[in-house]
Protein backbone atom coordinates (compact mmCIF):
# COMPACT_ATOMS: atom_id res chain seq x y z
CA UNK A 1 0.00 0.00 0.00
CA UNK A 2 1.10 3.14 -1.03
CA UNK A 3 0.55 5.90 2.18
CA UNK A 4 0.37 9.69 1.88
CA UNK A 5 2.80 11.09 4.13
CA UNK A 6 2.22 14.94 5.00
CA UNK A 7 5.33 16.60 2.61
CA UNK A 8 3.34 14.92 -0.28
CA UNK A 9 -0.36 16.02 0.92
CA UNK A 10 1.54 19.81 1.28
CA UNK A 11 3.16 19.24 -1.75
CA UNK A 12 -0.24 18.89 -3.70
CA UNK A 13 -2.05 21.72 -2.00
CA UNK A 14 0.78 24.09 -2.91
CA UNK A 15 0.92 22.89 -6.38
CA UNK A 16 -3.08 23.32 -6.59
CA UNK A 17 -2.84 27.08 -5.21
CA UNK A 18 -0.31 27.79 -7.55
CA UNK A 19 -2.44 27.02 -10.24
CA UNK A 20 -4.81 29.82 -9.10
CA UNK A 21 -3.93 33.09 -9.99
CA UNK A 22 -5.76 36.31 -10.70
CA UNK A 23 -6.60 37.37 -14.70
CA UNK A 24 -3.97 39.64 -16.14
CA UNK A 25 -7.46 41.60 -17.12
CA UNK A 26 -8.35 42.23 -13.07
CA UNK A 27 -4.87 42.51 -12.16
CA UNK A 28 -4.52 45.67 -14.68
CA UNK A 29 -7.58 47.12 -14.04
CA UNK A 30 -7.09 47.51 -10.13
CA UNK A 31 -3.82 48.45 -10.49
CA UNK A 32 -5.24 51.47 -12.66
CA UNK A 33 -7.65 52.40 -10.60
CA UNK A 34 -6.23 52.46 -7.35
CA UNK A 35 -4.30 55.59 -6.92
CA UNK A 36 -7.88 57.42 -7.94
CA UNK A 37 -9.19 55.25 -4.49
CA UNK A 38 -5.68 57.28 -2.64
CA UNK A 39 -6.52 59.95 -0.03
CA UNK A 40 -3.23 61.65 0.86
CA UNK A 41 -3.06 60.95 5.07
CA UNK A 42 -0.99 64.47 6.46
CA UNK A 43 -0.26 62.28 9.89
CA UNK A 44 0.83 58.56 9.97
CA UNK A 45 -0.72 58.02 12.90
CA UNK A 46 0.37 54.74 12.83
CA UNK A 47 3.89 55.25 13.83
CA UNK A 48 2.48 56.62 17.41
CA UNK A 49 1.37 52.94 17.66
CA UNK A 50 4.18 51.51 16.81
CA UNK A 51 5.77 52.93 19.26
CA UNK A 52 3.62 52.15 21.84
CA UNK A 53 3.96 48.77 20.77
CA UNK A 54 7.21 48.46 21.08
CA UNK A 55 7.45 49.65 24.67
CA UNK A 56 4.65 47.34 25.65
CA UNK A 57 6.51 44.46 23.89
CA UNK A 58 10.02 45.12 25.81
CA UNK A 59 7.56 45.98 29.08
CA UNK A 60 6.53 42.22 28.52
CA UNK A 61 9.82 41.02 27.77
CA UNK A 62 11.03 42.32 30.79
CA UNK A 63 8.60 40.52 32.79
CA UNK A 64 8.41 37.25 31.06
CA UNK A 65 12.15 37.02 32.02
CA UNK A 66 11.59 38.13 35.33
CA UNK A 67 8.61 34.94 35.03
CA UNK A 68 11.02 32.94 34.09
CA UNK A 69 13.83 34.02 36.30
CA UNK A 70 11.56 33.14 39.04
CA UNK A 71 10.79 29.35 38.00
CA UNK A 72 14.63 28.35 37.68
CA UNK A 73 14.24 24.99 37.80
CA UNK A 74 15.35 22.87 41.11
CA UNK A 75 17.72 19.75 41.49
CA UNK A 76 14.30 17.71 41.26
CA UNK A 77 13.94 15.08 38.72
CA UNK A 78 10.77 16.06 38.23
CA UNK A 79 10.88 19.80 38.45
CA UNK A 80 13.70 19.24 36.21
CA UNK A 81 11.45 17.27 33.33
CA UNK A 82 7.90 19.40 34.16
CA UNK A 83 9.75 22.49 33.14
CA UNK A 84 11.61 20.79 30.22
CA UNK A 85 7.92 20.22 29.05
CA UNK A 86 6.81 23.34 29.30
CA UNK A 87 9.75 24.79 27.63
CA UNK A 88 9.05 22.36 24.30
CA UNK A 89 5.45 23.83 24.48
CA UNK A 90 6.32 27.33 24.69
CA UNK A 91 8.54 27.01 21.81
CA UNK A 92 4.98 26.88 19.77
CA UNK A 93 6.97 24.66 17.40
CA UNK A 94 4.22 22.84 14.54
CA UNK A 95 3.69 19.25 14.33
CA UNK A 96 6.32 17.90 12.09
CA UNK A 97 3.39 15.11 11.69
CA UNK A 98 -0.64 15.96 11.42
CA UNK A 99 -2.99 13.11 12.31
CA UNK A 100 -5.03 11.72 15.25
CA UNK A 101 -3.96 8.06 15.32
CA UNK A 102 -0.44 7.64 17.09
CA UNK A 103 0.10 4.74 15.69
CA UNK A 104 0.34 6.43 12.08
CA UNK A 105 2.33 8.94 13.77
CA UNK A 106 4.95 6.46 15.06
CA UNK A 107 5.11 5.36 11.33
CA UNK A 108 5.49 9.33 10.01
CA UNK A 109 7.57 10.36 12.18
CA UNK A 110 10.46 7.93 10.84
CA UNK A 111 12.37 6.08 13.40
CA UNK A 112 10.96 7.13 16.43
CA UNK A 113 13.64 4.41 18.42
CA UNK A 114 10.42 3.51 20.66
CA UNK A 115 6.48 3.49 20.96
CA UNK A 116 5.00 6.71 21.83
CA UNK A 117 1.72 4.87 21.92
CA UNK A 118 0.67 4.36 25.83
CA UNK A 119 -0.47 1.01 27.00
CA UNK A 120 -3.55 2.90 28.84
CA UNK A 121 -5.33 6.04 27.09
CA UNK A 122 -7.06 7.14 29.92
CA UNK A 123 -4.47 9.89 30.58
CA UNK A 124 -5.42 11.52 27.32
CA UNK A 125 -9.80 11.30 27.73
CA UNK A 126 -10.91 14.47 26.82
CA UNK A 127 -8.07 15.38 24.60
CA UNK A 128 -7.60 15.51 20.54
CA UNK A 129 -4.84 14.16 19.52
CA UNK A 130 -3.82 16.56 16.20
CA UNK A 131 -0.12 15.65 15.58
CA UNK A 132 3.35 15.12 17.10
CA UNK A 133 6.59 16.30 16.54
CA UNK A 134 10.44 15.35 17.08
CA UNK A 135 12.22 16.53 20.29
CA UNK A 136 15.08 16.26 22.28
CA UNK A 137 15.50 15.83 26.44
CA UNK A 138 18.66 16.28 27.69
CA UNK A 139 20.72 15.24 24.12
CA UNK A 140 18.43 12.45 23.56
CA UNK A 141 15.55 11.88 21.40
CA UNK A 142 11.98 12.33 22.30
CA UNK A 143 8.61 13.09 20.61
CA UNK A 144 6.14 15.81 21.52
CA UNK A 145 2.45 14.43 20.84
CA UNK A 146 -0.15 17.91 20.15
CA UNK A 147 -2.98 17.53 22.27
CA UNK A 148 -6.43 20.12 22.11
CA UNK A 149 -8.92 19.83 24.79
CA UNK A 150 -11.88 18.45 23.35
CA UNK A 151 -14.32 20.56 25.05
CA UNK A 152 -11.98 23.43 25.91
CA UNK A 153 -10.26 23.75 23.05
CA UNK A 154 -6.87 24.42 25.20
CA UNK A 155 -3.71 22.86 23.23
CA UNK A 156 -1.56 20.52 25.87
CA UNK A 157 1.13 18.29 24.82
CA UNK A 158 2.13 14.34 25.63
CA UNK A 159 5.94 14.18 26.04
CA UNK A 160 7.20 10.60 25.56
CA UNK A 161 10.93 9.45 25.81
CA UNK A 162 12.99 6.60 26.19
CA UNK A 163 13.01 5.69 30.04
CA UNK A 164 15.56 6.69 31.93
CA UNK A 165 17.44 6.23 35.57
CA UNK A 166 17.07 9.24 36.29
CA UNK A 167 13.89 9.01 36.31
CA UNK A 168 14.44 7.08 39.40
CA UNK A 169 14.62 9.97 41.37
CA UNK A 170 10.72 11.20 40.26
CA UNK A 171 9.59 11.76 43.37
CA UNK A 172 6.27 13.79 42.73
CA UNK A 173 4.53 12.48 39.21
CA UNK A 174 2.19 15.56 39.79
CA UNK A 175 4.10 19.15 39.56
CA UNK A 176 2.26 22.54 39.50
CA UNK A 177 4.40 25.15 37.51
CA UNK A 178 1.83 27.99 37.76
CA UNK A 179 -1.66 27.71 36.40
CA UNK A 180 0.07 24.89 35.12
CA UNK A 181 0.02 21.02 35.49
CA UNK A 182 2.69 18.12 34.72
CA UNK A 183 1.82 14.72 35.53
CA UNK A 184 4.08 11.83 34.81
CA UNK A 185 4.18 8.46 34.36
CA UNK A 186 6.41 5.33 34.00
CA UNK A 187 4.97 3.30 30.94
CA UNK A 188 7.35 -0.10 30.40
CA UNK A 189 10.64 0.99 28.86
CA UNK A 190 9.26 4.61 28.18
CA UNK A 191 8.57 7.90 30.47
CA UNK A 192 5.25 10.10 29.76
CA UNK A 193 4.95 13.12 30.65
CA UNK A 194 1.44 15.53 30.08
CA UNK A 195 0.99 19.00 30.08
CA UNK A 196 -1.90 20.32 30.97
CA UNK A 197 -2.99 24.48 30.39
CA UNK A 198 -3.86 26.37 33.46
CA UNK A 199 -7.59 26.32 33.64
CA UNK B 1 7.35 42.36 -2.68
CA UNK B 2 5.84 43.99 -5.65
CA UNK B 3 2.52 44.81 -6.43
CA UNK B 4 1.92 42.30 -9.15
CA UNK B 5 3.08 39.82 -6.18
CA UNK B 6 1.29 41.22 -3.46
CA UNK B 7 -1.90 41.24 -5.71
CA UNK B 8 -1.79 37.62 -6.78
CA UNK B 9 -0.79 36.30 -2.99
CA UNK B 10 -3.98 38.05 -2.08
CA UNK B 11 -5.98 36.75 -4.61
CA UNK B 12 -4.49 32.62 -3.79
CA UNK B 13 -5.75 33.87 -0.10
CA UNK B 14 -8.83 35.19 -0.98
CA UNK B 15 -9.47 32.35 -3.32
CA UNK B 16 -8.64 29.65 -0.41
CA UNK B 17 -11.16 31.58 1.86
CA UNK B 18 -14.29 31.52 -0.79
CA UNK B 19 -13.21 28.97 -3.28
CA UNK B 20 -14.74 31.31 -5.90
CA UNK B 21 -12.58 32.87 -8.56
CA UNK B 22 -14.67 36.17 -9.19
CA UNK B 23 -16.08 36.76 -5.29
CA UNK B 24 -11.97 36.28 -4.47
CA UNK B 25 -10.97 38.90 -7.49
CA UNK B 26 -14.03 41.08 -5.81
CA UNK B 27 -12.38 40.72 -2.52
CA UNK B 28 -9.01 41.51 -3.33
CA UNK B 29 -10.20 44.68 -5.84
CA UNK B 30 -12.43 45.81 -2.85
CA UNK B 31 -9.49 45.12 -0.30
CA UNK B 32 -6.89 47.01 -2.20
CA UNK B 33 -8.60 49.74 -2.97
CA UNK B 34 -9.61 49.98 0.97
CA UNK B 35 -5.81 50.53 1.66
CA UNK B 36 -5.19 52.92 -0.56
CA UNK B 37 -7.72 54.97 0.63
CA UNK B 38 -5.97 54.61 3.82
CA UNK B 39 -2.47 54.53 3.73
CA UNK B 40 -1.98 55.50 0.00
CA UNK B 41 -0.82 52.03 -0.57
CA UNK B 42 -0.36 48.31 0.13
CA UNK B 43 2.71 47.69 2.65
CA UNK B 44 2.78 44.60 3.57
CA UNK B 45 1.01 41.12 2.34
CA UNK B 46 -0.38 40.64 6.38
CA UNK B 47 -2.15 43.43 6.23
CA UNK B 48 -3.59 42.86 2.90
CA UNK B 49 -4.65 39.54 3.66
CA UNK B 50 -6.28 41.03 7.35
CA UNK B 51 -8.62 43.21 5.74
CA UNK B 52 -9.36 40.46 2.87
CA UNK B 53 -10.50 38.26 5.93
CA UNK B 54 -12.40 41.23 7.64
CA UNK B 55 -14.08 41.51 4.48
CA UNK B 56 -15.06 38.17 3.95
CA UNK B 57 -15.57 38.39 6.96
CA UNK B 58 -18.27 41.45 6.97
CA UNK B 59 -19.69 39.02 3.86
CA UNK B 60 -20.63 36.13 6.01
CA UNK B 61 -22.03 38.13 8.77
CA UNK B 62 -24.69 39.96 6.34
CA UNK B 63 -25.16 37.22 4.64
CA UNK B 64 -26.03 35.34 7.73
CA UNK B 65 -26.48 32.17 5.97
CA UNK B 66 -23.81 30.50 4.83
CA UNK B 67 -23.84 26.88 3.10
CA UNK B 68 -20.61 24.31 3.11
CA UNK B 69 -21.01 21.31 1.37
CA UNK B 70 -20.12 18.49 3.47
CA UNK B 71 -16.79 16.75 2.51
CA UNK B 72 -17.98 13.27 3.56
CA UNK B 73 -21.02 13.96 1.04
CA UNK B 74 -18.73 13.65 -1.98
CA UNK B 75 -17.34 10.75 -3.61
CA UNK B 76 -14.09 10.59 -4.82
CA UNK B 77 -11.78 8.72 -7.14
CA UNK B 78 -10.18 6.35 -5.20
CA UNK B 79 -6.85 5.29 -5.69
CA UNK B 80 -3.87 2.93 -4.37
CA UNK B 81 -1.49 5.43 -5.67
CA UNK B 82 0.14 8.42 -4.42
CA UNK B 83 -1.50 10.73 -7.52
CA UNK B 84 -4.21 13.45 -7.69
CA UNK B 85 -5.70 15.18 -10.30
CA UNK B 86 -6.01 19.08 -9.81
CA UNK B 87 -10.09 18.30 -10.27
CA UNK B 88 -9.49 15.73 -6.82
CA UNK B 89 -7.71 18.04 -4.87
CA UNK B 90 -9.98 21.02 -5.79
CA UNK B 91 -13.76 18.92 -5.30
CA UNK B 92 -12.40 18.21 -1.85
CA UNK B 93 -10.45 22.03 -1.03
CA UNK B 94 -13.94 23.05 -1.99
CA UNK B 95 -15.99 20.79 0.41
CA UNK B 96 -13.58 21.49 3.40
CA UNK B 97 -14.89 24.66 5.72
CA UNK B 98 -13.77 28.25 5.32
CA UNK B 99 -11.84 27.61 8.51
CA UNK B 100 -10.05 24.72 7.59
CA UNK B 101 -9.53 25.90 3.93
CA UNK B 102 -7.90 29.25 5.27
CA UNK B 103 -5.23 27.54 8.44
CA UNK B 104 -4.37 24.84 5.80
CA UNK B 105 -3.36 27.39 3.20
CA UNK B 106 -1.59 30.07 5.09
CA UNK B 107 0.08 27.07 6.83
CA UNK B 108 1.42 25.14 3.50
CA UNK B 109 1.33 27.65 1.19
CA UNK B 110 2.23 31.13 2.54
CA UNK B 111 4.11 28.63 5.63
CA UNK B 112 2.78 30.37 8.47
CA UNK B 113 2.99 28.55 11.90
CA UNK B 114 -0.24 27.68 13.11
CA UNK B 115 0.77 30.58 16.27
CA UNK B 116 1.37 32.92 13.16
CA UNK B 117 -2.23 31.75 11.87
CA UNK B 118 -3.39 32.16 15.33
CA UNK B 119 -2.62 35.68 15.70
CA UNK B 120 -3.55 37.03 12.68
CA UNK B 121 -6.88 35.34 12.87
CA UNK B 122 -7.80 35.73 16.65
CA UNK B 123 -8.29 31.99 17.77
CA UNK B 124 -6.45 30.08 19.98
CA UNK B 125 -3.25 27.82 18.62
CA UNK B 126 -4.74 24.81 20.01
CA UNK B 127 -7.95 25.52 17.78
CA UNK B 128 -5.65 26.61 14.60
CA UNK B 129 -3.84 22.93 14.78
CA UNK B 130 -7.27 21.40 15.15
CA UNK B 131 -7.89 22.72 11.90
CA UNK B 132 -5.03 22.12 10.12
CA UNK B 133 -5.43 18.32 11.07
CA UNK B 134 -8.58 18.00 10.17
CA UNK B 135 -8.37 19.29 6.56
CA UNK B 136 -5.64 17.35 6.07
CA UNK B 137 -7.37 14.34 7.13
CA UNK B 138 -10.54 15.35 4.94
CA UNK B 139 -7.98 15.51 2.37
CA UNK B 140 -6.31 11.81 2.89
CA UNK B 141 -9.23 10.30 3.32
CA UNK B 142 -10.68 11.97 -0.13
CA UNK B 143 -7.44 10.98 -2.04
CA UNK B 144 -8.13 7.36 -0.94
CA UNK B 145 -4.84 7.50 0.89
CA UNK B 146 -5.94 7.46 4.49
CA UNK B 147 -2.69 7.70 6.46
CA UNK B 148 -4.73 7.40 9.32
CA UNK B 149 -5.65 3.99 8.12
CA UNK B 150 -2.40 3.19 7.29
CA UNK B 151 -1.28 1.06 10.00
Amino acid sequence: MVMMDDDTLDRLVWEYYEGVTMSEDAMKRILHEAPLHTVVVPFHRRSVFRWTAAAAAVAMMAVTAVGVAGFKPSAGESTRLAHQVLDVYDHHLDPDVYSSDLQSIEWGLNHTDFSIVPSDYSHLSGYEVVGARKCQYSGKKAVQVILVGEESGKEGCLYVLPYDKAFDRIREPDVWVGNNHVSMWRDGDRMFALYEPGK
Amino acid sequence: MNDRELLQAGFKYAYALCHNHHEAEDLVQQAWFRLHRKYGKVETKALLFKTIRNLIMDRIRRDKVVSFESVEDREFASSAEVRASKDDVEAILSGLRREERESLYLNVVEGYTAQEIADQTGSPRGSILSLIHRAKKKLRDGLGNSFDRAN
